[in-house]
């Protein structure tokens, strides 16, 4: 289906800018009141200053807090049925959800949620009421006692809702979280993963986990699946040993070092800033002149538009005898209706009008004018692909169970059907644990990060509504 | 990026305010940043870094402390492991308590900045020998809630660092938090720690910072408890406080998911075809 898509102008009336203002303040608030979820990808090091003397949860919700909210972090099933239907817009919610539920496809890692909250634009400790609301816990070492040591003080429990820390409990940490303390696979990281002739696929980097499919039409798509993170954070040792046989050797290198560097920066560093500094002033002088004459531009386009509208109206009327002579014959009745009919598109003005397969679907009537032309092509076929792991963190050694799901979400089979899997480095595939619910051509190689590339070719067509569950178990490093 | 030294530029006319504003910015943050290649000698080129492992324990933890973010107040979850029978023992007001079972590693929440000394002992081989470290916790991890103390910081030791330390030299172990994007293609162990041996010429601290976030500093020398009472609060760097975490708080973490979730039922599945 093509559908194409008009956009009229449309200026936007006073009384709307209040309303969009009414709205985009309940987002700021909402935003800043912790109610939407922090994403993975967008919070690291970013911590709220207003929370700097909370004792967070290291105490009592390292182990105690569970997440009620279930749309939240971590990613559940309905997050990636909701995702699923982002991807598919027209599949419904209904459907999307049973397929996820028949299916061990359950998300049960974190996914990271693009689109809320980002760096600057909501920060999390402005306005945050729990802050305030639980001031025992914030000082507090012990929110439930589940701890005992030394300095602990007299904690007394939170508010239900709000963790030890005052954060509403729904937010995984308000802290921050710093992506290298998880292991992520899944979704296509740029450079985004191309088809290749054959069924190969390039672009596929580490993590990246794929599906390549051949529409009814033959159009070749590319489709990427969710991302699942596990939190897995390894650590490793940088060891020195100095000693007083080592000193003499390591004590004359280590003065020439700390007289050369100092040295070399301070002669350095404030010529290359002063000079920096010239340029970009230079080059703010020069992009002034650009503004004004971009804007001067406006100004007469607007001005000249109406006077040739005016005129060409004038110009169709001029000839007609009610307008000269002020007598309406029925020769004239024709033009004068077509010329009515003008006047009326062109003043009153068509607001929307939308074109489907060629034929007019609507024409919604306002008072402006036509500003751009928008046209959406949906594809014949689609590929919906999803991804789940069954635990939410582990360590080195523990496995993995990893679940793709892919459905075809399209109005027409697909074929040549090939999913790849590019595990990171720290993920170490099991031999022969891969299965798959319907018949598949299973290969692997090795990649970039010493560790395997697992590819799923599926033969056949995949007609709509139809799907595949793959499974396949890895070791953590 | 690069760092300045010193405030060189009182004597440099107009620009002596900015240059003073950057350079008191630049001599705590900019040199933390990521550094450029690396120069012969594992100095990066260009880089002095303020901050050292050669600095006094306290001084590196103090200036993460300084900057942004939620550092102040918060507990790290931290495990002691070493070799054998190794046992620790941390200090509350001065005095150790008493040593954890071998088999049984010690937990325990350490506040980021703070200089810990605790005691170790039961080495194997060296028994009756007595090693008392420091632990400078100088950043934290990000844990969800729930994951904090199943994941804390392994502060490992070798049966080769007591050697050397017992031999009187000193060891200067610096963890740091793997980069996922180098991360070493190898399985590691709980007995058998990462470990990067450098030469005496290099910085720990800045080769950690090579290869991911440093976290922790643990300096094993030969330094033992003074005698003397006033000298107390400078041997344990001020008593800086902690929370002992029970084994029975570790386990209740390693049962609670985050989400329960009903098992769904199994597919069907059938192996796919082998190339």
């Amino acid at each position: 289906m093509r559908t194409e898509r008009i956009l009229m102008r449309r200026a936007i009336p006073s009384r709307w800018l209040g309303l969009v203002g009414l709205v985009a303040a309940i987002q700021l608030v909402g935003c800043a009141t912790g109610v939407r979820p922090i994403v993975l990808s967008d919070v690291v090091g970013k911590l709220p200053g207003a929370n700097l003397t909370t004792d967070a949860e290291t105490h009592s919700a390292p182990y105690t807090e569970t997440f009620s909210d279930s749309s939240a972090f971590p990613a559940t099933a309905a997050s990636v049925a909701a995702r699923a239907r982002t991807a598919n817009p027209s599949a419904g919610p209904t459907a999307v959800t049973s397929r996820l539920s028949d299916g061990p496809v359950a998300q049960v890692a974190y996914q990271e949620v693009p689109g809320h909250c980002g760096p600057g634009g909501c920060r999390l400790g402005v306005g945050v009421p729990g802050i305030a609301g639980c001031p025992s816990c914030v000082n507090g070492l012990q929110g439930n006692g589940a701890f005992a040591g030394m300095g602990g003080a007299s904690g007394v429990a939170c508010p239900p809702g709000l963790s030890p820390s005052g954060w509403p409990s729904f937010i995984p940490n308000p802290q921050g979280i710093d992506p290298n303390e998880f292991l992520c696979n899944g979704d296509d990281a740029p450079p985004a993963a191309r088809a290749h002739v054959g069924d190969g696929i390039v672009g596929v980097g580490l993590e990246d986990t794929v599906a390549r499919y051949t529409t009814d039409r033959g159009a070749v798509h590319v489709e990427p699946s969710n991302r699942v993170c596990i939190y897995a954070p390894r650590f490793g040792t940088v060891r020195r040993v100095t000693g007083a046989e080592l000193g003499e050797l390591a004590v004359g290198p280590r003065r020439v070092l700390r007289q050369d560097s100092p040295i070399g920066v301070d002669h350095e560093i404030p010529g290359l800033a002063v000079t920096g500094r010239d340029r970009l002033y230079r080059s703010d002088w020069v992009r002034g002149p650009d503004a004004v004459r971009m804007r001067d531009r406006g100004v007469p386009v607007e001005n000249v538009l109406q006077p040739l509208l005016a005129e060409e109206v004038l110009d169709l009327l001029a000839n007609l005898s009610i307008i000269q002579h002020g007598i309406l014959e029925q020769d004239d009745l024709p033009i004068l209706e077509r010329c009515v009919q003008a006047a009326v598109v062109w003043s009153v003005d068509q607001e929307v009008a939308v074109v489907i397969n060629g034929q007019t679907a609507a024409t919604v009537t306002r008072d402006q004018a036509a500003r751009e032309l928008v046209v959406y092509e949906f594809p014949d076929g689609r590929l919906r692909i999803c991804k789940g792991a069954d635990v939410a963190d582990g360590v080195s050694g523990d496995t993995v169970t990893f679940v793709l799901r892919i459905d075809n979400v399209g109005d027409s089979p697909l074929r040549d059907v090939v999913v790849t899997d590019n595990l990171t480095t720290r993920l170490e595939y099991l031999a022969d644990s891969q299965t798959s619910s319907r018949e598949a051509e299973f290969s692997f190689a090795a990649n970039e990060g010493q560790s395997l590339r697992l590819t799923w070719k599926i033969p056949g067509e995949l007609k709509v509504g139809e799907g595949a569950t793959i499974q396949f178990k890895c070791k953590v490093r | 990026m690069r760092a300045r030294l010193n405030g060189p530029t009182w004597r440099c006319g107009g620009f002596a305010g900015i240059s003073l504003v950057l350079s008191l910015i630049s001599a705590e943050v900019w040199a933390q940043l990521p550094t450029g290649l690396p120069a012969p000698g594992g100095k990066p080129a260009g880089i002095h870094r303020v901050l050292t492992a050669d600095s006094p324990p306290g001084v590196v933890g103090a200036a993460r402390v300084q900057r942004v973010g939620a550092i102040a107040g918060y507990f790290q979850p931290v495990v002691f492991r070493g070799p054998g029978s190794t046992s620790f023992a941390l200090a509350i007001d001065g005095v150790f308590q008493p040593p954890n079972d071998a088999d049984k590693p010690l937990h325990a929440g350490l506040l980021v900045g703070g200089v810990y000394r605790f005691r170790i002992t039961s080495i194997p081989g060296y028994e009756g020998e007595e090693l008392f470290p420091t632990l400078e916790l100088i950043d934290r991890t990000y844990p969800p809630h729930h994951l904090a103390v199943r994941h804390p910081i392994p502060i490992e030791l070798e049966l080769d660092d007591l050697r050397d330390a017992l031999a009187g030299q000193l060891v200067t172990r610096v963890i740091y938090l793997e980069d996922r994007s180098s991360a070493l293609p190898i399985e590691k162990r709980p007995e058998m720690p990462m470990t990067l041996d450098i030469p005496a010429y290099q910085d720990p601290l800045a080769v950690a910072d090579s290869l991911g976030r440093p976290v922790a500093i643990l300096r094993i020398g030969s330094v033992l408890p003074p005698t003397h009472d006033s000298l107390m609060p400078q041997f344990f760097f001020g008593y800086p406080a902690w929370v002992f975490i029970p084994a029975e708080a570790i386990a209740a973490a390693a049962a609670i998911e985050p989400t329960e979730q009903p098992k769904p039922e199994p597919i069907a599945t059938q192996p796919a075809n082998a190339p």
